[in-house]
């Protein structure tokens, strides 16, 4: 009984006039079966058949009609298809470690003319090694007119007909082949051994080194060094996929030749798949200048001075803007001062001069038309050879490390010098904006400038539910979760909820412990979301330092006596900067005026123990739940913010329920889910009543039972100034496209200080 | 001496190199799972429970018990071949035989 | 009509960056590359226990959501009676002289189009079995073909690597119309079938499926996970989403891929073997795999895990005891002179593969064609075996229902198609 050979379709497709698969051969009457079969495949002609045969004769060079095969013809059988793709002899650049069997004489595959009379396939390549016991176990004519015996080792290499590579390795880099990058081709050698494109493509030799035969560029394969002890280089087995990668290594491997460390060719692309940059910017630079650079870095030049446009930026503004400039694209254009977070940050010192270029070139034409600047950041420039030169433009090499660009225009000529970090030796982001600033025609509006940062590897927009929208994205290497959304009513603030992306021992219990339950019902702002509170216990912790706007204290005194409206015994605990208690008790007391908001004398320090016993005092029996909001602007250290105290011991108590929101005023650059948690970052004073209302489910439209409170309510709202710090706010108030980006997420890249190198770069479009 | 150096340098690199593709294949591939992990997903029993609310929602003529019979001119494979019967009665040549191969 | 789902991002021959510029542009006398040697290998390090953590989690989800299969969930469904599958011949399709490779109903149902190794595609009105066209092939070696929703267009594909569009719209019976050769693929073609007017995918022994726009005459999509010959490829059918296609290998794996997404979506562990037949469930949402163990699985793509399984081992009592339908009479037959209802060893139901899959208009019924077995009638929810559509005399390669539910096509090695259908 021959062994089971159903996986053999191919096979048994190609075997035209043989039923050589049966299994019941063997134990079959072989004659009787023989004669069987004849009569099952050879049915008497018909009209129609002879029909299509005449048609088929005629078409073709006149042969001899046979529309059953004879005996296997061995001349014509070596023509028979190579299941995989046909080894050639190449003819051009013989290979000196070409198998034996690559030689085998494939011709093209069969077509009609040489199909007639037709082979049967047992010849083929596949399956000869194990079809021809077969047929010589019924056929022996068959096998003796085949004069022709079955090249061992053709098939050695797998037991299967089809091949799968599921367990094999790379025979360059030894990782399982499974293990591989988007899109990436497994190439099969020659020796039948696998790699990946990749490793193949970067292990190749060096093109100008090596000897006239291309062959030996290809790297040596492991595999057979290893175990069979002979040396093989990897060439790929198929015709095809080695001349297009031989093409491909000359096309990027010509850099290392040429120049020193690498051109502008050689120079790979981050991300070249999802950035457009991509194929526009080899044409702009390829026409207009090549740029040579040393490998030595040179000492970066200080700024020799800024232009007049740079705004004061405090260091804490710095900070502060992190998170805005991620978070909202459109913003990030709308202010000049957040561009720099799109150049790659180093040092110190070098952002006050970023932030000069930002604002003098970047921001908007204007500034670029009405000023030089002379801006120095390092750089490593050799010389610079336009070959098209533009007429208003002239682009100099000052020294080597930095580029210098004159603008003419009919008022005066701009001076720009141009250089790069000495932590990088990437010059693409320098050239583009070189080549940029070369070409006159454009102009540095928002379309011009796009992120190249990567994308957080999950981002979603998430659904509109009622009123908020949020954009959602989480790194995964860092387990972060940010999410940033706005409640649609208003106008077009942003609020940042960030959580840490699940553990892995986290919510088992339910066994929907997936980032799919983190994002839909934890982490999102519509979980913000909670029932109307019976009463409002508001912790505010002010830090006069931050109240930076005249009206800021007014706002909050106007908040608080909205919230009064509806929580008549609203609670509030008012702290200092340094977590001591300003004031406590009920608003109604307590604030009368906004200036009872502003600091006096300090008497105790804030405990949560302490705020326990004082809402015990102070809350009444009717309360069944209570919200608590610890709002706070101070900076987020562990000893004086309010937002790292544990509010655990107010979390139940005297069978009443409590929640807790935590409010930072004021947009965080980093993440600090670990040690807060339910925190809610908002831009500014005003939106905090706004949060308040959506989280604890205030409504003042819907409270019609009392209208003279509802005019009290417009009345105190209308003295409110409705936007005073509009940082974050865009133009347009129904924003929401928004990218975020925050520290936390680079942590993929090699380095922690030299990733934003890499990663960043300002890319201009439409060149 | 400089040009063994030199290879050996190239080795070192290509290590590195090789190194930072599995790195990125790795990272790839986290990537893959991760978003595999956030994928929306239902529970098998429903699933099922749509596949079969499918079957009984679905006329099938081949399950007669269920759905009963076409009337008859609606099957257009049936009623071509009754023409054809009806018009070359005598012989029905395309019918093969039963088996009756050893 | 010509939709292009050719990606600007994506290029189908990848030219990726291969290694990050700072190291491409290494001084080549830079002292750290030993430093940033262990400093990669620190994050390799990571991202191994990342991955690891990763797995453990998706394998906990998915197990999460497995809380039942099909057979279970069907227990209240009734039982369908035996012997009242309600299928008998029409007429035999009879033409080619050799075996039928592949064939594929119009969109219509009223035509059929078949591949034969004698050369031939032809065009069959699928009522009277009169033959409409007849296109000869360049290549005989022919393992699939396909006609497109509009029927003005046919695709053959096979052994000699090129995926062939002819065009049949002209009025001549023999005509070869080629409108486009699609060359590009290294290895055979295993599977054709047209996602539109002009769009065809192909599957093929070089591991990839490759989607071919006939207007532009050129592939536009390049689909790679596969780790083994792409053995057979669906497509969504209408009910699901059109830009869904699944396709499976012999590396034992099931992919989904949706034509505007460069990587597969979703992908499904089937066996060990090769699998060789893949077909969607009529509502879209659920694949079916046939592999070369003789099992038949079902995964459904929400709940993202297999929710049945056929094996015919497990009804092979059934089997023996279930009338066949014979094309000659419609009475019951047994034939005990056929090794397949006698001698069935359990080692033989073993090794029947199964080589393709498709469903009744309910789906309630499934048809499948193994090896050596013929064409077996699954009772969809009760995994049991309730018929057989016998009357080939060799093997029987495909069965196909066609479009409008009423008709059963199966095509087998002895060169003819036999159509069955309700009464």
């Amino acid at each position: 009984m021959p062994p089971p050979q159903t996986d053999d379709y191919i096979y048994s497709l190609t075997n035209i006039n043989g039923y050589t698969k049966d299994r019941h051969i063997t134990t079959a009457n072989k004659n009787s079966k023989k004669k069987e079969w004849s009569d099952n495949h050879s049915p008497s002609p018909k009209r129609w058949a002879d029909k299509l045969l005449n048609f088929q004769l005629n078409s073709r060079k006149g042969k001899i009609p046979a529309p059953i095969t004879p005996a296997i013809n061995s001349s014509i059988s070596l023509t028979t298809p190579v299941i995989s793709s046909p080894i050639r002899p190449d003819q051009t650049f013989p290979s000196p470690h070409t198998p034996v069997e690559a030689t085998t004489p494939t011709d093209s595959y069969p077509s009609r003319v040489s199909s007639l009379p037709r082979p049967i396939s047992s010849v083929s390549s596949k399956s000869n090694t194990r079809v021809s016991p077969i047929n010589s176990s019924h056929s022996e004519q068959n096998l003796a007119s085949l004069n022709w015996t079955p090249r061992e080792g053709v098939t050695a290499q797998r037991s299967k007909s089809k091949k799968s590579f599921l367990t094999a390795k790379c025979t360059i880099c030894d990782e399982p082949i499974s293990h591989r990058s988007h899109g990436e081709r497994i190439v099969e050698l020659q020796c039948g051994h696998l790699c990946h494109q990749d490793c193949l493509m970067i292990s190749f030799g060096d093109i100008s080194t090596s000897s006239t035969n291309i062959y030996e560029l290809f790297p040596p394969c492991i595999k057979c060094k290893v175990d069979k002890s002979v040396n093989m280089n990897c060439v790929p087995k198929d015709e095809m996929l080695k001349d297009r990668i031989i093409s491909d290594v000359f096309l990027t491997k010509v850099g290392n030749v040429s120049s020193p460390v690498s051109s502008y060719g050689s120079t790979p692309i981050n991300h070249s798949a999802s950035s457009p940059m991509n194929r526009k910017t080899p044409d702009v630079v390829g026409q207009t200048v090549n740029i040579n650079t040393l490998a030595d870095i040179k000492m970066v030049r200080p700024a020799t001075q800024l232009g007049t446009a740079p705004r004061s930026v405090s260091p804490q503004l710095l900070n502060y803007d992190v998170i805005s400039t991620k978070a909202n694209r459109y913003d990030l254009i709308n202010q000049d001062k957040n561009i720099l977070h799109t150049l790659p940050v180093f040092d110190e010192t070098n952002i006050a001069e970023e932030i000069s270029i930002a604002s003098s070139s970047y921001h908007d034409d204007e500034a670029r038309h009405q000023e030089i600047s002379n801006i120095m950041l390092s750089t490593k420039f050799v010389s610079l050879e336009m070959y098209y030169p533009v007429e208003t433009i002239k682009v100099n090499v000052v020294s080597d490390s930095i580029l210098q660009c004159e603008i003419i225009t009919e008022k005066m000529p701009k001076l720009f010098e141009l250089s790069e970090s000495p932590f990088t030796n990437s010059t693409t982001a320098l050239q583009k904006w070189a080549s940029a600033l070369l070409n006159s025609n454009i102009i540095f509006d928002h379309e011009a400038i796009t992120s190249t940062l990567r994308l957080p590897p999950i981002i979603k927009n998430m659904g509109n539910d009622g009123d908020v929208l949020t954009t959602y994205t989480a790194d995964g290497s860092s387990r972060k979760i940010s999410e940033v959304g706005t409640i649609g009513h208003i106008r077009g603030s942003v609020i940042i909820r960030r959580q840490p992306k699940i553990a892995d021992d986290t919510n088992i219990d339910n066994g929907r412990s997936s980032i799919y339950t983190t994002k839909t019902s934890v982490s999102t702002l519509i979980s913000l979301r909670r029932k109307k509170p019976d009463n409002l216990i508001l912790v505010l912790q002010i830090d006069k330092q931050y109240m930076v706007s005249k009206d800021a204290y007014t706002i909050v005194f106007n908040n608080l006596k909205a919230l009064e409206i509806l929580f008549p015994s609203l609670y509030i605990c008012l702290l200092d900067s340094k977590m001591m208690i300003q004031q406590q008790g009920p608003v109604s007391k307590v604030v009368v005026c906004k200036n009872d908001l502003k600091i006096r004398a300090s008497s105790e320090r804030f405990t949560v123990l302490n705020l326990k016993r004082q809402i015990q005092k102070a809350s009444e029996i009717s309360d069944r739940s209570v919200g608590i909001a610890v709002v706070s602007n101070a900076t987020m250290s562990k000893d004086v913010n309010i937002l790292f105290s544990s509010f655990e011991l107010v979390r139940k108590f005297h069978g009443i329920r409590t929640n807790v929101l935590k409010i930072k005023i004021g947009y965080l650059y980093m993440n600090y889910t670990e040690e807060i948690d339910e925190l809610a970052e908002i831009d500014s004073w005003p939106d905090m009543l706004e949060l308040l209302c959506y989280t604890f489910a205030i409504d003042y439209d819907s409270d019609d039972e009392e209208e003279s409170e509802l005019s009290d309510f417009d009345n105190s709202l209308s003295i409110t100034p409705s936007s005073i710090i509009d940082d974050i706010t865009s133009s347009d108030d129904s924003i929401l496209t928004l990218n975020i980006m925050s520290t936390s997420f680079d942590s993929d890249m090699p380095a922690n200080n030299e990733s934003h190198i890499d990663d960043s770069e300002i890319f201009i479009d439409d060149m | 001496m400089t040009q063994t150096l030199a290879i050996e340098q190239q080795q070192q690199q290509l290590m590195v190199k090789i190194k930072y593709l599995k790195l990125k294949r790795i990272n790839d591939l986290n990537e893959k799972l991760r978003s595999e992990l956030g994928r929306d997903r239902i529970t098998a029993s429903n699933a099922c429970l749509s596949l079969i609310n499918y079957t009984t929602n679905h006329t099938d003529y081949t399950l007669p018990d269920v759905w009963g019979h076409l009337e008859p001119g609606k099957n257009h494979f049936r009623d071509a071949v009754r023409l054809r019967r009806a018009n070359k009665h005598p012989t029905q040549s395309d019918s093969a035989g039963c088996c009756t191969i050893v | 009509m010509s939709q292009s789902y050719e990606m600007e991002t994506f290029n189908i021959e990848p030219t990726q960056p291969i290694v990050p510029q700072y190291i491409e542009a290494e001084d080549p006398n830079a002292l750290n590359l030993t430093t940033l040697n262990e400093e990669i290998q620190q994050k390799v390090n990571f991202a191994r226990q990342e991955t690891k953590n990763l797995y453990s989690q998706v394998d906990k989800v998915k197990q999460n959501l497995q809380d039942a299969n099909l057979f279970e969930m069907a227990n209240n469904v009734q039982q369908l009676n035996t012997g009242t599958i309600n299928l008998s011949p029409t007429i035999t399709l009879k033409g080619h002289n050799n075996k039928i490779a592949d064939f594929r109903w119009s969109k219509d149902s009223n035509s059929i189009l078949s591949a034969s190794q004698d050369g031939f595609l032809l065009l069959w009105d699928s009522a009277t079995g009169l033959k409409k066209k007849a296109i000869p092939l360049d290549s005989q070696w022919i393992l699939s073909c396909a006609i497109s929703p509009n029927g003005k267009v046919v695709a053959s594909a096979g052994l000699n690597n090129n995926c062939t569009i002819y065009s049949i719209s002209g009025d001549s019976m023999i005509q070869q119309n080629v409108q486009t050769i699609f060359k590009g693929h290294t290895c055979y073609i295993s599977d054709i079938d047209f996602l539109d007017d002009s769009n065809v995918l192909t599957s093929s022994g070089d591991m990839t499926c490759a989607l071919w726009n006939i207007p532009k005459a050129k592939r536009v999509r390049e689909f790679t996970d596969h780790l083994g010959d792409v053995l057979s490829l669906v497509i969504s059918p209408e009910e699901g989403n059109k830009n869904v296609f699944s396709s499976c290998g012999s590396d034992g794996y099931a992919y989904i891929w949706d034509i505007r997404e460069p990587g597969a979506i979703q992908h499904f562990y089937v066996s060990e073997c090769d699998v060789s037949t893949v077909q969607f469930f009529k509502d879209g949402n659920s694949v079916v795999t046939g592999s070369d163990d003789g099992i038949i699985n079902v995964f459904d793509l929400r709940s993202d895990c297999p929710i049945a399984s056929y094996s015919l081992q497990e009804s092979l009592n059934a089997i023996t005891n279930q009338p066949t339908y014979t094309a000659s009479t419609i009475e019951y037959v047994r034939s005990p002179m056929s090794p397949k209802s006698t001698v069935i060893s359990s080692s033989f139901l073993d090794n029947q593969g199964v080589t393709s899959i498709d469903f009744s208009s309910s789906g309630r019924l499934m048809y499948a064609t193994y090896t050596d077995l013929g064409c077996v009638v699954w009772d969809t929810l009760k995994a049991s075996v309730v018929g057989k559509l016998e009357g080939h005399r060799d093997r029987v390669t495909k069965v196909r229902s066609s479009p409008d539910g009423l008709g059963v096509c199966t095509g087998s090695w002895d060169t003819t198609l036999r159509i069955w259908s309700p009464k």
